[in-house]
């Protein structure tokens, strides 16, 4: 371990903080706007299903990794977000930014209402929820064929680019659905940090690492799961109703359990209970079998992405809890070693305490049942480098 | 006629539930001891079928094709269950569940890289031309699927006689119903919930082979079949073997019967009647028909 | 000696419960712990019959049992009650008690064992086929007894046996304990709250506070110290 004197010291709050967060911010916003100019127009449309897919797994980790309920069942919100935009414009002709509003609400109902039989149950009987919700939706796709296109499928759903020069080019609409899933994923990164960083964040974590110590000490456990159901599924839903645009073709098979699995893959590699490891995993499980496809053509070469995704999810679980975000961290904590503003004397215990959620992250992982501190300490570094965001 | 056409159905819904009930038998293996239900129980089943497959293909007596699988079933089951169950502890509902979707994701494409995506057609263990089957009350009964109840039907009657009979299904119940005291009377626990796993493998490797040479051979045959699994497994108990076998034909005559008569529902809701089940299920009786009640910790 | 701790600790991970713990326990002794209420004496109870990893020498019949497990030590003839009496509830009555034989490799003889306990405790012969998790406190506790006798011990270890039970129940229960001890020859280590009485059928005992024997002697010793009657007797 690299002592402190060697490492950077960055005084939280400081000028030389804020500087590096305000940097990185900046960073990231000139890069959205430069890949337009560098980018092939095929490549910025699979950036924009990547920007879609990461979308869904950051909301899929609002529930499963910050509030550690499993769901199996994501790909149905997703699929209905989708669905509900691709019936309202095509069938309707419904504007497509209303249609977004629908799917946000209809998606937030259903999450509710399922919500309320997983409150009462426990371990695998929640996953059972779930599972059987996500299954559903695709029957009902099929069974409502008049409405939904059933198994072939719903075709042309689009956004037309609203009327500016920067939309009006040849590759108008390829910049729009990149902009328009560009927009839903930072909308959707905002919505999780803002829920999570303050009182309602520290109510969620104390449900996942202890839910009898939680409702001891005033947490309100209906409403906090509830809320964080509805907001999970709502997220998903508004990824699932900008694939429906940028893909323009719907059918059921899309939204199988086998997208749920990849939802979950994408959270669990790119780090569950960080803020922007799901981002990371969302970009993953979009283009590893992307990539795998393009760089061999071996007959069934695609199945590699499985058989990888499938061994690090299983590695992960094992040896990096935190997944690639922490073992981010971790490097640049050997680096980099961010302190509070002031160091005072504070009790060890008192700082673990739930008043520090960011603190808590080292348990990711952990259903209520499931602390196992001696794997917790292997996957993410000590808490100064925990505090690195 | 209309008696006869009651009659054909139910028969297909206990053919269909027998088939439902034989991987429910294999989840409900692995969740006594473990307490982890296993997703990936179809996908394991799936590959050891092509295993079972290429062994006949290159020439194998299709017995002991069969045979292989099975054995190689209940041998990946056991190296499941002690490099990837056990070390994660007792109680690690959350972690176990995602091993069996990391399983289930790297079986299944596994499968498809060895064996390609193309369905393959699996040779039948009995006489299986259109015209092999026994006419009851003018229900053709076909000898394929006679062979899977019945299969299923020994199965379950031994495994109810080991549990209940030996001192293994004694030391078996004790570690399911209270793992520490099991191990205070000397059960190896560890050892006891393994054999859950090896049974469970071998048990769905055995299904394989029986219901290939309808549904064919292919990396998706088990996807719905889990999914019906899970469904007859909360129905009967996820602990109870029994309840397992009644959970599955309960499931499947149901759906038949719904699909049949009610017209709204139709066939392309057969899967939505079993899953609305597991959810009533689930509110009203989590714990199933004949499984025990899990003391609540809230 | 049947049982010999040298210098043992042990805890849950975070920290150790248990401080370096000598005490032994004589061929046909009874000795007793006692030790106000999170004191270890359960960690005790769990470090010797091999349920949670310890440090430092445990003998038992000069065989050190420090880094067998559980299973094996009860095919040594270590047996336990543990604390809430660890009934299999989904298990009827009998195959409760034929769990306790399960270490055991006479399987002829265990029917006799069977009708001895039935008889000691007839209240198990009536109830022999109900579920387990069905029966009283009390007869919980018998069966806990009655189980762990099954396996045949040489040593019995007991935790908290009075747990829930009436003073009536408590009286019998000692009693029984106390005619097994003659009977069989049988050592016993047990923990108890109920000082007067357990001090009662004891040879000697031990006073266990935060996770350190504090104080060691006879039976007598111990009911006369005045910390003891302070903390355990009331008087
Ligand atoms: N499973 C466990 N995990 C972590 N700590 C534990 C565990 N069991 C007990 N402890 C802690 O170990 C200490 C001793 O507990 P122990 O159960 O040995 O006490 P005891 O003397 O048996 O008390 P009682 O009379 O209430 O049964 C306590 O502080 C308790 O909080
Ligand atoms: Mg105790």
């Amino acid at each position: 371990m690299t002592s402190a004197k060697q490492r950077l010291v960055i005084v939280e709050g400081s000028a030389l903080h804020l500087g590096l967060r305000i940097a990185g911010a900046l960073a990231i916003i000139a890069t959205a706007f430069a890949l337009p100019y560098v980018l092939e127009p095929f490549r910025l449309s699979q950036i924009a299903g990547a920007c879609v897919y990461a979308m869904a797994v950051v909301g899929l980790n609002l529930l499963a990794g910050f509030g550690g309920q499993i769901s199996l069942g994501h790909a149905a919100f997703f699929g209905l977000g989708a669905y509900t935009t691709g019936v309202l414009t095509t069938g309707y002709g419904v504007d497509p930014a209303l249609s977004f509003l629908v799917g946000i609400v209809v998606c937030f109902a259903v999450g509710v209402i399922v919500a309320f039989p997983a409150l009462r149950l426990r371990g695998i009987y929640v996953a059972l929820v779930t599972l059987a919700v996500g299954l559903i939706f695709p029957t009902l796709v099929i069974r409502f064929a008049d409405l939904t296109g059933g198994s072939t499928g719903l075709f042309g759903v689009t956004y037309q680019p609203p009327d500016l020069a920067y939309f009006s080019g040849f590759n108008g609409r390829v910049y729009w659905n990149y902009w328009l899933a560009v927009a839903g994923l930072a909308l959707a990164c905002l919505v999780v940090r803002n829920l999570m960083n303050g009182r309602f964040g520290r109510s969620v974590i104390a449900l996942r690492d202890n839910e009898t110590a939680a409702v001891i000490m005033g947490v309100n456990r209906t409403g906090t799961r509830v809320v964080v159901f509805g907001t999970s599924a709502s997220i998903a839903g508004l990824a699932g109703s900008l694939f429906a645009v940028s893909s323009g073709l719907l059918t059921p098979l899309s939204f199988s359990l086998l997208l749920t699995l990849y939802f979950l893959a994408g959270m669990i590699i790119g780090g569950a209970s960080s803020f922007w490891g799901p981002v990371l995993g969302g970009f993953l499980i979009y283009f590893v079998p992307v990539w795998s496809a393009e760089l061999s053509s071996i007959n069934g070469s695609q199945n590699l992405a499985g058989v990888v995704f499938g061994v690090i999810i299983i590695l992960i679980t094992f040896f990096l809890r935190s997944g690639l975000a922490g073992l981010v961290r971790t490097l640049l904590g050997l680096v980099v070693r961010v302190e509070p503003r002031m160091p005072v004397a504070v009790p060890s215990a008192a700082r673990a305490s739930l008043s520090e959620p960011r603190l808590t992250e080292r348990h990711h992982l952990s259903a209520p049942a499931d602390d196992r501190p001696e794997l917790d300490r292997s996957g993410v570094g000590s808490t100064d480098a925990a505090r690195n965001h | 006629m209309e008696f006869e056409l009651f009659l054909t159905r139910l028969v297909q819904g206990i053919n269909n539930g027998a088939i439902y009930a034989f991987l429910a038998l294999a989840l409900v293996c692995t969740y006594r001891g473990s307490k982890a239900l296993n997703l990936a129980q179809g996908e394991l089943a799936m590959i050891c079928t092509f295993v079972s497959w290429s062994l006949a293909a290159n020439g194998v007596p299709l017995p002991l094709a069969i045979l292989g699988g099975v054995v190689v079933g209940g041998l990946s089951g056991a190296a499941i269950e002690r490099t990837l169950i056990r070390p994660l502890g007792r109680d690690a509902h959350y972690s176990v569940l995602l091993v069996c979707v990391g399983l289930f994701l790297a079986i299944n494409a596994l499968a498809g890289f060895i064996w390609g995506g193309d369905p393959q057609s699996f040779p039948a263990v009995v006489p299986d031309a259109p015209d092999d089957f026994v006419p009851v009350m003018g229900v053709r009964l076909r000898y394929q699927q006679l062979v899977i109840l019945v299969v299923l039907l020994v199965l379950v009657a031994a495994l109810y006689a080991v549990f209940r009979y030996t001192r293994f299904g004694l030391s078996m119940r004790a570690a399911a119903s209270n793992p520490d005291s099991a191990s205070l009377v000397g059960v190896r626990v560890n050892r006891v919930n393994a054999w859950g796993w090896v049974l469970a493998g071998a048990v769905g490797a055995l299904l394989g082979p029986l219901i290939a040479p309808s549904t064919t051979l292919s990396t998706s045959m088990f996807f719905t079949f889990i999914i019906y699994a899970c469904a007859a497994a909360t129905v009967g108990g996820f602990d109870s073997p029994i309840g397992a076998v009644i959970g599955g034909l309960f499931i499947g005559v149901t759906e038949n019967l719904v699909a049949s008569y009610v017209g709204f529902i139709g066939d392309s809701l057969k899967l939505t009647v079993a899953l609305v089940i597991l959810l009533v299920v689930l509110m009203v009786k989590p714990s199933g028909l004949l499984g025990t009640r899990e003391v609540e910790r809230v | 000696m049947s049982l010999e701790l040298q210098g043992v600790s042990a805890g849950y991970g975070a920290g150790d419960v248990l401080h370096e713990i000598s005490l032994d326990v004589r061929p046909g002794e009874v000795v007793v712990i006692l030790g106000a209420n999170g004191a270890g004496k359960t960690t005790l109870m769990r470090a010797v019959s091999g349920v949670i990893p310890r440090r430092g020498r445990i003998l038992f019949e000069g065989k050190d049992i420090s880094r067998t497990g559980p299973e094996q030590i009860v095919r040594l003839g270590l047996a336990q009650v543990p604390q809430g009496r660890g009934t299999f509830v989904d298990l009827t009555v009998e195959e409760n008690l034929r769990t306790g034989a399960l270490s055991r490799r006479d399987s002829a003889r265990v029917n006799e064992d069977l009708d001895r306990w039935y008889t000691t405790y007839p209240r198990l012969a009536e109830r022999r086929r109900q579920k387990a998790g069905l029966l009283s406190g009390g007869e919980q506790q018998m069966l806990a007894v009655s189980r762990a006798m099954m396996s045949r011990p040489r040593l019995l270890l007991c935790d908290e046996p009075s747990l829930g039970l009436s003073p009536r129940l408590t009286q019998e229960l000692f009693a029984s304990l106390r005619s097994i001890n003659e009977e069989w020859d049988m050592s016993m280590l047990i923990v108890e709250q109920n000082a007067a009485i357990a001090l009662g059928i004891a040879t000697r005992g031990y006073l266990l506070e935060v996770g350190t024997i504090a104080r060691a002697g006879s039976a007598d010793e111990l009911s006369d110290s005045d910390a003891v009657r302070a903390a355990y007797l009331g008087y």
